[in-house]
């Protein structure tokens, strides 16, 4: 709409490169490292379930979080990734739409630590932070929800039926301005990261 | 102010509105691109805030384009105009916002990437393998020193180690010292930290590696930003069958080395970062640029058209009320255009389009007056008897009236702008008429008074003619002549019926008196003298007082033919044949002694004649005595009369016509054919046609006289079979434009 096709081409092919260039090195460390995939591009909340512990409902989660180039790129040359994980609690209703009863939104950073070479896991809630040695078990270290306390068992009637929804989702305003701005307008492919909504029930 | 000005101008406000928040919302973006935190979720609300803004602009220009393209092919005034003042307005436009954004472009390229140098990559790519070395030596040196505390502590037992953890702890220097058994089981812990109850957890994949048998050292940041080093060693336990276990210690490091490498460590992750957000940056400037350029452009190029639009309306106003003024609408007013020149152009039309209008008032209050003028003008013109030609210098007919042509006997209609000489050319009389004038023309006479006479084919005419020179005011141009001119024909002929009228009555009183007393003294002479006198001389006396009395009775018979012309009108007017009388008289002439073939061709059906019974046979009697003296001693003598009506609507009349086979009149007297004592015959009195005419005059009738192309005479007279009929020819008589004129 506002560039040229040719300007457009010649920005997607510049893209390109650099990721192919990115998986390149990343490719290396991977293979020295580990030996696994964290360039799938994709977030999928694998599995979920809710228990209650002393009258609070806690969720526990396995998200297999796969990076596009592009991001991994940007993460190994110093930009941090934020994460969010929105949790909603929902009454369900029969004939009109459902009710959020409560909402709880876990945003995480992770970063790459040149000095000491490790990802570093910051959870932005609660400031609590977790080094891994790979940006594989780091993406592991992420995606392990464990006992994550959602909302105490006395918000909830027992005569009702209830919903819990989560997904998580790489949050691109936080990126820094240039990125944004490209990532926003260009790069939706590359940087529009988000799993599906995964719900189950919760019967209390 | 109608709907439609206040739509326009809402539509104005909102564009203006527009404009400043596009213009606001590109400096916003530029603030956006350079610094990411200020307006964080804006920035692409600003960019789609601007790519709304470019279609609209775009929208709005190609309307425009093609409001003009419409305007240009339609020929509508003004389009050609507009578009050469936006084809000069664009390139000017366009070509240093083009320069400028090329150059912009290059510099922004060349200036992005001059900003990083490899030389300071690398310098810090080392400083922080530096400081990644030091505080390797310094983990290995701890590893060291905790890999003796293991060999020192090897054979304790699990309880060893609860009493004796805090001072190991302090002889290795750690912060944190714990021994763990399987399943990450804490064996015992210590702690630098009062507070500190449970130890750290050490990093997730540090006790894995270790259980492997290989020391294992990291080095990680803290929360609060400091580092610290994480050092795990396994040993066998001390009661056989028992799992490996693993001493973990925590070494901080310094707070002045570790503010030193996070420092170093900052900058090269600050210079990492970027180094790698150089193109998106590129990128994002380049962005920003082309919409600022292209929003610029396009308001520009919509600032054109508006501009253009607005310097061309006034002069399509005047270019339309030109049109108009030229079409004739003087009351064309143009809507005010500003104090500009444009204003005071538009100003001045007004002006000129109100002078104009004034000026046409005034000429058609004049043209109506001089209409008016040039109809009473015409009118008078029509009514007048005289004749008047109004001529250029040339000869050229300028104006006429009726009169004119009915008395020069030709038709002037559709002449006007003509040669006077092209009217009729053939006609005898006429030519004569614009010989007199042609010859006073080429005199240089413009003043001149003439009578004229004219010689005819039927008689002549007698003109009296009066020119003067019309009015002119540029002397080096003289204007042109006025010819009036009058048919006095029948007034001289009247002044001289009336002398010889009065010679008649003279005559009558004066001869006819002594003529008796002479009769009577010559038969008292021969009385007296007869008897006694001899033969000889009594025979002598008998002849000459016989020729006395016989002169004296033909004297007496002339006298009373005088005192019968000269008769004052008493006409008594009865109704009768004429056609009856006309045959009584024809058989009488037929009668007698060397009579003529008298052939008579009357007009069957002939109602009664309103007239003089005795004045109607006098007439006849008249022309055909004439004709039978003017037909004596030939051989071959032929009169013809005939009566037609003639077919006139208002007017009843009868023509009655006499024809001979005689010699014809002599043109000598063809002139004065109807006066007294005017005759070509030997016995004539000459009487003879001056009574007929007067007789026929009497009667309001018309009379004309002639030769036959074939040879011999005519006369033609027209009488009037009524009395309304006579009443309308005695007017027609008076008003000579519609009378017959040509009067022998």
């Amino acid at each position: 709409m506002i560039f040229p096709p040719s300007f457009v081409v010649l920005a997607n092919r510049l893209r390109a490169l650099r990721a192919v260039l990115a998986v390149v090195a990343l490719g290396v460390c991977a293979t020295a490292v580990a030996q696994e995939d964290v360039t799938s591009g994709r977030f999928d909340v694998r599995s979920a379930y809710t228990q209650e512990l002393d009258g609070v409902y806690h969720v526990s989660a396995q998200i297999d979080y796969g990076l596009t180039g592009a991001a991994v790129e940007a993460l190994t040359n110093g930009v941090p990734l934020t994460f969010e994980l929105a949790i909603s609690v929902e009454r369900q209703r029969r004939w009109l739409p459902d009710d959020t009863e409560h909402e709880l939104l876990q945003r995480y950073e992770l970063s790459f630590h040149a000095l000491t070479e490790r990802y570093i896991v910051r959870n932005l809630n609660s400031g609590e932070q977790n080094s891994f040695g790979t940006l594989a078990s780091a993406l592991r270290g992420l995606g392990d929800v464990d006992r994550l306390p959602v909302i105490d068992a006395s918000l909830l009637n027992p005569e009702r039926e209830y919903r819990i929804k989560m997904r998580t989702t790489l949050d691109i305003n936080t990126l820094s301005g240039p990125l944004r701005l490209l990532a926003s307008l260009f790069r939706i492919g590359d940087w529009r990261l988000a799993s599906d909504w995964h719900a189950w029930a919760l019967n209390p | 102010m109608g709907a439609k000005s206040v739509t326009r101008t809402a539509l104005r406000a909102l564009t203006a509105a527009g404009m400043v928040l596009l213009v606001c919302s590109l400096a916003l973006l530029a603030k956006t691109t350079q610094n990411s935190d200020d307006f964080g979720r804006m920035h692409v609300v600003i960019v789609l805030l601007n790519a709304v803004g470019v279609a609209l602009l775009l929208t709005l220009i190609v309307v425009s384009v093609m409001r003009l393209v419409r305007d240009y092919r339609k020929g509508i005034p003004g389009a050609r105009l507009k578009a050469r003042m936006i084809a000069m307005f664009v390139s000017l436009a366009i070509v240093p916002i083009m320069l400028v954004y090329l150059y912009s472009m290059y510099f922004l390229n060349r200036g992005i990437d001059s900003y990083f140098n490899t030389d300071v990559e690398r310098g810090l790519d080392d400083a922080l393998t530096l400081s990644r070395g030091a505080l390797d030596l310094r983990a290995r040196e701890e590893m060291d020193a905790l890999g003796l505390v293991v060999e020192a502590t090897r054979r304790w037992q699990d309880s060893e180690f609860a009493s004796q953890i805090d001072r190991l702890r302090r002889d290795l220097r750690a912060d944190e010292l714990t021994v763990y058994g399987s399943n990450r089981r804490i064996i015992a812990t210590s702690s630098g930290a009062e507070l500190s109850i449970m130890p750290s957890a050490p990093p997730e994949d540090l006790l894995r590696q270790a259980r492997t048998g290989v020391p294992r050292i990291t080095l990680e940041p803290t929360a609060d930003g400091g580092l610290v080093v994480h050092a795990a060693r396994r040993f066998d336990a001390a009661t056989p069958g028992r799992s490996p276990r693993i001493m973990h210690a925590t070494f901080l490091v310094p707070p002045r080395l570790s503010t030193l490498a996070t420092s170093v460590q900052q900058a090269s992750k600050e210079y990492d970062s970027l180094v790698f957000l150089r193109e998106p940056l590129k990128d994002s400037f380049k962005l920003t640029l082309t919409l600022v350029l292209l929003v610029s452009l396009l308001i520009a190029l919509w600032g054109v058209f508006f501009f253009a639009r607005r310097i061309v309306a006034p002069i399509q106003d005047l270019v339309a009320g030109t049109r108009a003024v030229a079409a004739g609408d003087f009351d064309t007013r143009l809507p005010e255009a500003g104090t500009d020149d444009v204003g005071f152009l538009v100003r001045s039309f007004n002006d000129m389009t109100k002078r104009l209008a004034d000026t046409r008032e005034l000429a058609v209050a004049s043209q109506n007056a001089m209409e008016t003028e040039r109809a009473s003008l015409k009118a008078i013109l029509g009514r007048l008897t005289t004749g008047v030609v109004a001529l250029e210098t040339d000869l050229t007919i300028r104006n006429y009236n009726d009169a004119a042509g009915a008395i020069l006997g030709v038709d002037f209609e559709g002449m006007r702008g003509r040669s006077l000489e092209e009217v009729a050319p053939d006609k005898r009389l006429y030519s004569q008429f614009v010989a007199v004038c042609r010859e006073h023309l080429d005199n240089g006479d413009r003043e001149w008074r003439e009578q004229i006479v004219l010689r005819g084919e039927v008689g002549r005419r007698v003109l009296m003619c009066a020119c003067t020179g019309l009015p002119f005011e540029n002397p080096q141009q003289p204007g042109g002549y006025v010819v009036v001119f009058d048919d006095v024909t029948a007034l001289l002929q009247a002044q001289r019926d009336a002398a010889w009228g009065e010679v008649a009555r003279r005559l009558a009183h004066e001869i006819k008196n002594p003529l008796t007393p002479i009769q009577l003294s010559a038969e008292r002479l021969r009385r007296r003298y007869l008897a006694t006198m001899q033969e000889d001389e009594a025979e002598l006396l008998e002849r000459a007082t016989r020729t006395i009395v016989g002169q004296v009775e033909s004297m007496k018979e002339m006298v009373d033919a005088f005192r019968d012309y000269a008769r004052a009108p008493n006409i008594d007017v009865q109704s009768f044949d004429l056609n009856r009388l006309i045959v009584e008289l024809a058989d009488l002439y037929r009668n007698r002694d060397g009579a003529a073939a008298i052939s008579l061709d009357l007009e069957t059906d002939l109602e009664p004649i309103e007239a003089d019974t005795g004045r109607i046979r006098q007439i006849v009697h008249n022309l055909l005595r004439n004709a039978l003296e003017a037909l004596s001693g030939r051989e071959d003598k032929q009169i013809v009369v005939s009566t037609r009506l003639k077919l006139d609507p208002q007017v009843r009349s009868i023509e009655l016509v006499v024809r001979d086979n005689g010699p014809g009149f002599d043109d000598e007297i063809m002139e004065s054919l109807f006066d007294p004592y005017v005759t070509s015959k030997p016995k004539g009195t000459g009487l003879g046609l001056a009574i007929v005419k007067k007789l026929v005059e009497e009667h309001a009738g018309q009379i004309r006289a002639g030769n036959n192309p074939t040879g011999g005479a005519f006369v033609d007279i027209l009488l009037p079979m009524n009395e309304e009929s006579r009443s309308v020819m005695m007017t027609r008589t008076l008003a000579p434009g519609e009378t017959r004129r040509e009067r022998a």
